[in-house]
């Protein structure tokens, strides 16, 4: 869509037009669905996910400010109902190997599984910044956290990891002595 | 590992490959927007409690999902057939063996559960409510979102069922809304009756505990919850053997299974195309009155329908082909809104939009003091998908067809029955691109049902 379009249909969905939005919706539905994939698990979450971003945007969308900022905003909306939903889910480390163990190696499961083990925000962060490749300026604004924040939660969360990581290959060394 | 080894393996997860919006998410974005409340509407429920709105979009997906066929990448699956639909099968006599039905009362309202059904997928359970006073019609519930109008206005409940203490399908929300009907009113109060209809896709064991958790009556909330053991049905099942060969492939039905919930067609169907041809090919049923049986579920060898209607004699099974690189096999959910500017007549139609299928024209809209008429005609080859289109009210509500609408094959001119609507009132159809049908005649056959003696 063209940017005068775009910007266009964000004045008017912020008058309220609803056909506006929906094609705002529709537009960047693909790069909400890909963020939305990357926290969560299943296309099923996704929908949840996305249904639930998309009502709450429309309730609000009238109160935003800077229509600029509306592919943020939505960002925003999405990235905590991803929460939300991750929160409930709570899936276990053995459905993690279990649905993406296919074509990996040893190596690979571990970090996989130590970034699930991350607290909440760093998991999200990680997830975001390095398997959807979302540079940390974008990060920053979707998370209105500021990008020197950011970096400071991604070094710890690499400490952590490489902590977790380093146990872990201990164990295995220790399992093949015997 | 080491803080750069940790990143160059983190760096190394970088998804590079284009995502595809998967249908089932595509699908769930577009109902989300279809359903979206006008801002009059929106500001009305700002004044209310809110409630979740996984219930309500549930409803819009119900009324949008009366459009037709979806494709989901592999066989078309017919969206509709899934829904679950209201009204007891023909009342036969049910080899379920169930211990004493329960009953229960909250709110001065009595819910009693007069017989249950299973037949190893399908359940149907049917209950008769007492109300101690007349029953309020409200179809706008404090705190939720906008429902469709429900047929003749009439009261419904919301209830959710466990089977063994899980959910039958993890893909729909705990609780649904169900209509029901008048049976008699007297000096007490009223009766009411109804069915709930429910697919055990995930979980179908031969017997289970069920649990049913009514959380509303009309417009009062309360808790009834009824516990009772359910055995699955007896199939009276004959086995077939009859094929159709021609030029186009080969047809052959093994087995019929006939029950009060479901019609069940064993069958195995190898159309004779090239390799790689992008054709999909479907059976259907017509009973011998020409209507069509609505299809609940194509598992590929078994075809499970809606039941017979009592004293069938026989049933048509037809073939039909759907090109999946057309166009409206490929656009998955796209849907055409046509408003009414003005009243359609036999001379001047409103043309309604439907894809590589055709069109519907709508001929005449009658407006009765207690009923609005729609006259229409289907042109062209899916008449069933095409005349299940969408009558959107002016406040983007769903309006609920009083009657479903006449299933009969060769059926011309047809009509759908609504409640009463206001000539002033704006009204919007909505259609949705069909697939075209390409009947293989040759293929067709009958199959005689066995007669009671």
């Amino acid at each position: 869509m063209p940017d005068l379009a775009w910007d266009t249909d964000v004045r008017l969905a912020r008058d309220g037009d609803r056909e506006a939005f929906s094609r705002l919706v529709r537009e960047f539905s693909g790069e909400m669905y890909r963020m939305a994939r990357t926290l969560l698990r299943s296309d099923e979450d996704c929908a949840d996910a996305l249904q639930e971003a998309i009502l709450q945007a429309y309730r609000g969308v009238t109160k935003l400010r800077e229509p600029d900022f509306f592919k943020t905003w939505m960002m925003r909306i999405l990235i905590r109902e991803c929460q939300r939903i991750g929160r409930r889910r709570s899936v276990s480390l053995s459905e993690v190997w279990a649905e993406e163990s296919a074509e990996m190696t040893m190596p690979d499961l571990d970090l996989r599984a130590a970034v699930g083990r991350l607290d909440e925000p760093l998991r999200t962060l990680v997830r975001l910044h390095y398997l959807a490749d979302v540079p940390l300026n974008r990060l920053a604004e979707w998370m209105d956290i500021p990008e020197g924040t950011l970096k400071s939660r991604l070094h710890r969360a690499r400490k952590q990891l490489a902590v977790w990581l380093e146990d872990t290959e201990e164990r295995g060394m220790g399992y093949e002595l015997h | 590992m080491s803080s750069i080894e940790i990143e160059d393996a983190l760096r190394s997860w970088k998804r590079e490959e284009a995502i595809e919006i998967p249908f089932i998410v595509a699908n769930r974005i577009e109902e989300t927007l279809q359903t979206l409340p006008t801002r009059t509407m929106l500001r009305r429920q700002a004044r209310v409690r809110q409630t979740t709105m996984t219930a309500a979009v549930s409803l819009g997906i119900l009324g949008i999902a009366w459009l037709g066929l979806v494709s989901s990448g592999g066989a078309p699956v017919n969206l509709r057939s899934l829904l679950p639909s209201v009204g007891a099968a023909s009342p036969a006599p049910s080899a379920t063996a169930t211990a004493q039905l329960p009953s229960v009362k909250n709110q001065g309202i009595e819910f009693q559960v007069t017989k249950v059904d299973y037949d190893g997928l399908y359940l149907a359970i049917h209950y008769l409510i007492r109300m101690g006073q007349s029953g309020e019609e409200s179809e706008v519930r404090e705190g939720s979102y906008p429902v469709s109008k429900s047929a003749k206005n009439l009261p419904t409940i919301d209830a959710g069922i466990l089977v063994n203490g899980v959910r039958p399908s993890s893909d729909q929300p705990a609780t649904l809304t169900y209509p029901i009907e008048e049976v008699k009113g007297n000096e007490e109060g009223q009766v009411y009756e109804g069915t709930i209809h429910a697919a055990l896709f995930d979980y179908r064991p031969p017997s289970f505990e069920l649990s049913l958790q009514v959380s509303r009556v009309g417009n009062k909330k309360g808790n009834w919850q009824l516990n009772m053991p359910v055995e699955m049905l007896r199939n009276s099942y004959t086995d077939l053997n009859i094929k159709e060969i021609s030029s186009n492939g080969i047809l052959h039905i093994t087995g019929i299974a006939a029950n009060e919930l479901t019609t069940n067609l064993r069958y195995s169907l190898s159309p004779k195309v090239e390799d790689n041809a992008p054709f999909a090919d479907h059976i259907e049923l017509v009973d011998d009155k020409g209507k069509w049986l609505p299809i609940y579920f194509d598992e590929g060898k078994v075809l499970r329908t809606a039941p017979l209607p009592a004293g069938t004699k026989y049933i048509t099974v037809k073939v039909n082909q759907v090109d999946m690189e057309s166009d409206s096999a490929k656009a998955q959910l796209y849907l055409f809104k046509t408003p009414l500017n003005e009243k359609p007549t036999q001379e001047r139609p409103l043309k309604l939009p439907q894809g590589d299928a055709g069109y519907t024209l709508i001929t005449g809209i009658e407006y009765q003091k207690e009923r609005t008429v729609v006259n229409y005609r289907t042109v062209g080859s899916n008449p069933l998908q095409q005349s299940a289109w969408n009558l959107i009210g002016e406040e983007g509500i769903a309006l609920q067809a009083l009657e479903p609408y006449d299933m009969t094959v060769d059926l011309q001119e047809r009509t759908a029955v609504y409640p009463a609507i206001s000539s002033d009132e704006k009204l919007t159809f909505v259609t949705r691109k069909t697939v075209a049908l390409t009947y293989l005649p040759e293929l067709e056959t009958r199959i005689d049902i066995p007669q009671p003696q």
